[in-house]
């Protein structure tokens, strides 16, 4: 772990950018992230199932995750925790809304490790070093 | 009691007079945490929530899959000393009430005194004593074995040491080619080091595979470039200068340069411990059927124990130890442990092999096909089934292991074999163990479906441990609950809270619902997992006639955007080509708008249409409105298309006009969402050119009339669908098949196909709703109220008229200063910085669209 950036509330869309329910991809920085509405707020995830990198802004929304669009893993929306899958977490990025204006915040950790089981637990929040880039490949999705 | 403080529970110490009455143990002690180990932690707790447990694990590690320890080798990068190998999360111990020490060893049992000495100094007490202490790696005791680089194989150290070596050493040997060896091997190779399995035996994994099989793994195993060299003995571990290992010399006097070697040659039991205390040992520990060891309070399990003469270095077994085991240390009745079949699964992903049992056995039946190398072997004595071999083809795994078990009496072996490859999930018998980890029949699966009202995998899998071990399984597991769950159980429509179709649909009639959001709003339907919101939005739409008020985000992706999502996120546009039927005009249209999108590829699909694959999302309006044809409808649960032949217009066998009909039927039905997706087709004549017979709706010509067959099939599942109705003209027809497309449509459950739904009902009770003059009447006119409202309008008309402004965009790239390039960039937290950053982003409107963005 090297240097990291921490990206703080950059601006990513106006709140009518997303429909209510759904997601939209941003790419922040190279960085595919989804963002989510729903009735509780604004979310923000990776976009990049880690099962075999479907688009989760394209996945369909409940009250509190959303299922990939390709094979339904499921993803917590406020952590990004995996829900009744073993192919990991992803990341999760706080949110905020300020007049009408959604800014993500998003910490950047230079140089590649593997982050999947470490997101599996939750922690991206807290520990935003454990956020990798990616190259806008799918990732390899090699757990069982 | 004992002197040191790691009890678990606040009662560690009182008690004693209580115990005097209560015969049931108050302190277990389990010294070893491999698998083993922490399987009997596992049973106890399933059985006793008091009993104090506490593992004594040796190595620095809670307890881990040993199995899978290749995956350390292979994996990419894994994450930690174990990756994801850990049994249990750390929370897990706390949570059961069971007390670990890792990294302390035990180092002298005291009988007498019902106590162990432990490495750092302390003591502790026990009323049982478990010994799970598993095994070593054989090493030879040849000249060199000492020597850096080479390395056992056995835990995470020396996996992580050889990953190391692999990926610096210019060769590798791998001493043993046995399961192990050959996994270690591979493992090396995915370092990227070229690698020699060396072997004493003249054949690989002599000891689960005869001549045969061998002679075809041999090749499999040269295929993927490794060397093998078979009928070596190493005799000595040659040396560099520096006291690094060098090479191997054999008996021969020929040698080999490796500068990593690993060894695999086998195991031995762990027993040392046992046998300073005076406890009876041979290989292994010495039990009897009911583990216990030669001391009443004492069992072994796992690797370290013998039973019956046998020390067994797999893991299955090991499951069934930790039952009986656990049983006999809370001195319960329970069964009594007769031994375990041996079997094994060489896990190197490029080669299916299983090995069952005794696969010499004293005759049998081999089919093996050297081209493919796929060999398949039962092995019999005595007119019994003893063992099988699976190579190149596993199908039929847990059959044959159902079979040997039960030593099932067979006449004809050759015809077993084939029969147990046709063996599906639906044929295995009840008692046919499914997961070996917590040893689950599929008898367990099926009642956990139809008696206990599970109904997805998940939930079984929770209920009855199936597939939590190891998850291969797991697909097994699946296909036995969705078997199980086509019986007559209720389906749910909202598996989250349990509501089936009747139930929601009653809802939305009485309550007048005319929205998913409401329906979720006042039952829940579709707020816990969201996955039901398709089906609650086809139920909305299908119940209000099409007068709903439509929700996308209800909707599935290929909904919400009119295409069919792609494995790499990008989308498939099929035009609506009413019986297949096109002309140049289309064609050209169709030509010029995929070189304008850089199409990935035209396909003429199954259902006589044009498919252009590789679209992008914000492509899709722009596309359908060059293409000027409407949705084909290829993406969603739709009526599809009507498939025709040429028919009379120019066939000579022609007795109907199949194209007019296909053409027609197509037109009345698009646009019209289905439960399932419909496909249907008109044949001309019986020759059956459409293939309507296999459709879920087909129409064939006959002679004086038309056939109309319903529930057809030709896909995952291949059924001929049954004749409904023989009728006079092309107009009957129609109805009759209009009819039975509503009938279906307010009836099926969501995703439930034709060839399901018509062997669920019922073919008379369909005649009886679909051919009844009044029952038709209604239906039609349903059809023709939901059809009004459909076909007002082609989605992709959405194109001029979306639903949301970005219906089909997704948000602005946003570029950032360069990261990471000089640390305080971008670091503060100004309010200035996201202004910055917001500039950036100007910018990047104006240039190219981003890399990365698929
Ligand atoms: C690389 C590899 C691949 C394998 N692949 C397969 C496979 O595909 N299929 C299959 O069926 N089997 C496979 N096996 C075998 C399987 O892993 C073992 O059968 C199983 O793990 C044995 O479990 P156990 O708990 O009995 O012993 P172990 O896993 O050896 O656990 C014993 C534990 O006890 C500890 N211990 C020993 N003495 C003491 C002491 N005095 N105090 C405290 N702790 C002590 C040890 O440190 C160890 O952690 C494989 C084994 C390896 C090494
Ligand atoms: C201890 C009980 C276990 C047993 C007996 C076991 C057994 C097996 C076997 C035989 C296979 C090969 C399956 C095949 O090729 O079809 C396999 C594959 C696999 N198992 Fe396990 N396993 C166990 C535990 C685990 C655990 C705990 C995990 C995850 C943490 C795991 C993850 C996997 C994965 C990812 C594969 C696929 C490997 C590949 O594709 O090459 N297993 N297992
Ligand atoms: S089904 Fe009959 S009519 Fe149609 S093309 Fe084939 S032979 Fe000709
Ligand atoms: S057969 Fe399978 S792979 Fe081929 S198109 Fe159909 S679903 Fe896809
Ligand atoms: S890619 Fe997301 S579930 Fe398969």
């Amino acid at each position: 772990m090297t240097e990291t950036i921490s990206i703080e509330g950059v601006r990513v869309c106006a709140a009518e950018d997303v429909p209510l329910g759904e997601g939209r991809t941003v790419i922040v920085a190279g960085r595919p992230l989804a963002v989510f509405r729903t009735d509780d707020g604004f979310f923000a995830l990776d976009n990049t199932c880690t099962h075999m990198g479907g688009p989760l802004a394209d996945g369909i929304v409940a009250d509190e995750t959303v299922a990939c669009p390709l094979h339904d893993r499921r993803f917590e929306l406020a952590t990004g925790r995996a829900v009744g899958h073993e192919c990991g977490g992803v990341a999760a990025y706080p949110v905020e809304g300020r007049d009408g204006e959604i800014f993500v915040t998003m910490p950047l950790l230079e140089g590649a490790a593997s982050d999947e089981s470490r997101l599996a637990t939750g922690a991206a929040e807290v520990e935003p070093a454990e956020v990798t880039p990616t190259d806008g490949e799918s990732p390899a999705g090699n757990t069982g | 009691m004992s002197t040191n403080g790691h009890h678990f529970g606040a009662n560690g110490n009182g008690g004693r007079a209580a115990n005097d009455r209560s015969p049931a143990p108050k302190r277990v002690v389990i010294v070893g945490g491999g698998i083993a180990g922490q399987s009997l932690c596992e049973r106890l707790r399933e059985r006793d929530s008091d009993v104090q447990v506490t593992l004594v694990c040796a190595e620095p590690h809670l307890p881990y899959d040993r199995v899978h320890l290749s995956d350390l080798l292979s994996d990419e990068e894994p994450s930690g000393p174990l990756g994801e190998l850990q049994l249990r999360p750390d929370e897990w111990y706390d949570d059961n009430g069971v007390e670990v020490l890792v990294d302390t060893k035990v180092e002298r049992i005291d009988l007498p005194g019902h106590e162990l000495e432990l490495s750092n100094g302390d003591t502790v007490a026990y009323d049982k004593l478990a010994l799970a202490i598993g095994s070593q790696p054989l090493m030879p005791p040849i000249p060199g074995i000492e020597l850096e680089g080479v390395y056992a194989y056995r835990g995470p150290t020396d996996t992580a040491a050889i990953r190391a070596a692999a990926a610096e050493a210019t060769h590798a040997a791998v001493i043993g080619g046995g399961l192990l060896g050959l996994e270690a091997a591979r493992g090396v190779q995915a370092q990227g080091c070229p690698v020699t399995v060396v072997h004493l035996m003249d054949r690989l994994m002599e000891r689960q595979l005869d001549a045969g099989a061998a002679s075809m793994l041999l090749p499999a195993m040269e295929e993927l470039d490794m060397e093998v060299s078979l009928e070596r003995q190493t005799e000595e571990i040659l040396a560099d200068d520096d006291g690094h290992v060098r090479g191997l010399r054999f008996s021969d006097g020929e040698e080999l340069a490796a500068d990593l070697v690993a060894v695999s040659i086998g195991i031995r039991p762990e027993k040392e411990l046992a046998e300073h205390a005076g406890i009876d040992c041979n290989r292994g520990i010495i039990v009897d059927d009911r583990l216990c060891t030669s001391e009443p309070d004492v069992v072994a399990l796992g690797e370290c124990a013998e039973h019956r003469g046998v020390v067994y270095g797999i893991v299955a077994p090991i499951y069934e130890h930790a039952k009986v085991a656990a049983d006999t240390l809370l001195e319960r009745d329970g069964d009594e442990y007769r031994g375990s079949l041996p079997w094994a699964k060489l896990k190197v992903a490029e080669v299916d092999l299983v090995s069952i049992g005794d696969v010499e056995g004293d005759g049998g039946a081999t089919s093996a096909l050297a081209e493919r190398r796929e060999y398949r072997k039962i092995a019999m004595r005595d007119g019994r089934m003893v063992g099988a071999i699976l190579l190149g083809d596993t199908r039929g795994t847990e059959a044959l292991l159902e079979a040997v078990r039960s030593g099932e009496r067979v006449d004809d072996p050759l015809a077993r074999l084939a029969e147990a490859a046709e063996a599906g999930p639906e044929e295995l018998p009840d008692e046919a163990q499914v997961c070996d980890c917590n040893g689950v029949c599929k008898g367990d699966i099926v009642r956990a479906v139809t008696e206990d009202g599970m109904s997805s995998k998940q939930e079984v899998m929770s209920v009855t441990r199936a597939g939590t071990g190891c998850g291969s399984c797991k697909p097994l597991v699946a296909d036995i609950v969705a078997i199980a769950g086509g019986s007559d159980e209720p389906a749910y429509l909202c598996p989250c809270r349990k509501q089936t179709r009747e139930f929601v649909a009653e809802q939305i009639m009485s309550n007048g619902h005319d929205a998913v959001s409401e329906v979720s709003e006042a039952c829940g339907t579709g707020r816990e997992c969201g996955l039901c919101k398709p089906a609650l939005a086809y139920l909305v739409s299908q119940i209000n006639d099409n007068r709903h008020r439509e929700e996308r985000s209800a909707r599935h992706i290929n909904d919400r955007v009119h295409a069919n999502i792609q494995n790499d996120g990008t989308f498939s546009v099929v035009p609506r080509m009413r019986g297949g039927v096109t002309n140049s005009d289309q064609l050209r249209r169709i030509a010029d708008a995929a070189d304008k999108y850089d199409v990935g590829m035209i396909k003429v699909t199954g259902g006589q249409r044009i498919d252009l694959l590789g679209v992008k999302k914000d492509d899709l309006p722009a596309i359908w409105e060059d293409i000027g044809m409407p949705s084909g409808h290829a993406y969603g649960k739709a009526v599809r298309q009507v498939k025709s032949c040429v028919g009379t217009d120019f066939c000579r066998f022609g007795l109907g006009d199949s194209i007019k009909l296909g053409v027609e039927l197509e037109g009345e039905w698009e646009g019209l969402h289905t439960p399932a997706k419909v496909k249907s087709g008109v044949s001309g004549c019986p020759r059956n050119c459409a293939e309507a017979t296999v459709k879920d709706i087909g129409v064939v010509a006959i002679e004086g009339g038309w056939q109309v067959y319903v529930g057809g099939a030709a896909g995952g599942s291949v059924r001929k669908g049954d004749v409904i109705a023989t009728v006079e003209t092309a107009e009957e027809s129609k109805r009759v098949a209009t009819a039975f497309l509503q009938y279906y449509r307010e009836h099926a459950s969501f995703k439930e196909r034709t060839y399901d739904f018509v062997p669920r009902v019922g073919l008379e009770e369909l005649q009886e709703q679909v051919l009844d003059e009044d029952n038709q009447a209604t239906l039609l006119e349903r059809f023709r109220l939901a059809k009004t409202a459909a076909a007002a309008r082609d989605p992709w008309l959405e194109r001029r008229d979306p639903y949301h402004e970005r219906q089909f965009t997704d948000l602005d790239s946003i570029q950032l200063p360069q990261a990471g390039g000089n640390g305080a960039n971008g670091h503060g937290d100004e309010p200035g910085d996201s202004e910055s950053v917001a500039e950036e982003r100007e910018l990047e409107l104006v240039g190219p669209p981003p890399e990365g963005e698929r």
